[in-house]
């Protein structure tokens, strides 16, 4: 079995088959962020994986698929969820990509729905800072996150990967060359993205009325009523980053100075 | 009239009066009368009471308390946040302060 650690979860996933030893390859080389290297005494959640038509494991959640790319994005789906499940009420779980400063551990929050470019800020700015996850800023009770690399869904769009490998859309965040983040982040900075498409100006944070904005992010939270006293944990999480800002940008490459006031320059 | 609020599951105010109140699994927007529902009990109670908390809670003028309780609780109880009690009327055609058994 394999054991991931996702958002302060263990998840075992089981896979069966004659394709196991090709299936388990490629998830060792995909969710090599938060990898735990040997076996582990306990685990929260259990998902057996197959292509379909071979063996499988019954287990609570199971998953198949035709072929090992399409198991691959089903079950990176299946992870996530099947962890945020295990910690609702626990984690408050962000919708969002973020970054962080290296030294400091200072993390910024991109807050925003489909269509809006969590991953793409994630991907450009993680060069510099801490790549922290692209998909689910995950808050601990004491404002500290948890990292969430878990494998990207990248589109053709994106372009050739510097390592050459892995032509398919599922891929390590390992594979951008991205930096790692520190131990000790602490959330700092909330963001909602507002990205224009037609937007030729220099891109520009403007301060969101905390209730307002709290309103906004409750639909980009997972498992929020499973909280105690929700609106209170998203109170706490605005008071320390300062409030709610808006970036208003049209492309990911003009956003650091913006990002450097908010959480410091990269080292 | 005679109301309490439902239960919340969580609430917060802003500066300016406004609350958002988490109400089962809704999350609604009260603007500008965040006071007027942090100022109930959950016991059912007269809007002049209310009235009087505002007053002595957030320091509103007495008069404009008054006047303006009442249409916010008429709000609140249209936006599904505090239940209502109606009076009854009695034989002579009057209003009594009792309320009908729940």
């Amino acid at each position: 079995m394999i054991f991931l650690n996702v958002l302060d979860t263990v998840v075992g996933v089981r896979v069966a088959g004659r394709s196991r030893e090709d299936i388990e390859e490629v998830m060792q080389d995909t969710w090599n962020w938060p990898w735990i290297n040997g076996p582990v005494d306990t685990h929260d959640v259990t998902i057996s994986a197959s292509i379909r038509g071979q063996d499988l494991w019954p287990t609570e959640v199971t998953v198949v698929a035709r072929d090992i790319e399409s198991l691959l994005r089903r079950l990176t789906t299946h992870i996530t969820e099947s962890a945020k499940e295990a910690q609702a009420g626990r984690l408050t779980m962000l919708r969002a990509s973020a970054v962080a400063n290296k030294r400091t551990g200072d993390t910024i929050a991109f807050v925003g729905g489909t269509g809006t470019g969590k991953t793409t800020l994630a991907l450009s700015l993680g060069h510099s800072y801490g790549y922290v996850t692209d998909d689910t800023v995950a808050i601990r009770s004491d404002n500290t996150v948890v990292p969430f690399g878990k494998p990207l869904s990248i589109q053709h769009e994106f372009g050739t990967l510097p390592t050459g490998e892995l032509p398919v859309d599922i891929v390590s965040p390992t594979a951008f060359w991205l930096e790692t983040p520190p131990d000790n982040l602490n959330i700092r900075a909330v963001v909602l993205l507002d990205r224009q498409e037609g937007y030729t100006g220099a891109p520009y944070l403007t301060e969101v009325e905390t209730l307002a904005g709290i309103l906004e992010m409750s639909s980009e939270v997972s498992y929020l009523t499973e909280l105690r006293q929700p609106l209170h944990r998203m109170a706490s999480i605005v008071e320390q980053s300062g409030g709610i800002k808006r970036l208003t940008y049209r492309s990911a490459h003009d956003v650091m100075p913006l990002v450097a006031e908010l959480i410091g320059a990269p080292q | 009239m005679i109301v309490r609020r439902r239960y919340f599951h969580d609430e917060i105010v802003g500066e300016d009066g406004a609350a958002l109140v988490l109400v089962g699994g809704t999350l609604t927007h009260v603007e500008q009368i965040g006071v007027c529902v942090l100022a109930l009990a959950d016991d059912w109670i007269a809007e002049t009471e209310i009235a009087e908390r505002l007053v002595d809670q957030f320091g509103e003028d007495p008069a404009d308390a008054r006047e303006n309780t009442r249409s916010y609780c008429a709000t609140l109880v249209k936006g599904g946040l505090l239940e209502v009690k109606e009076p009854t009327i009695t034989a002579g055609g009057t209003r009594a302060q009792s309320v009908q058994s729940e």
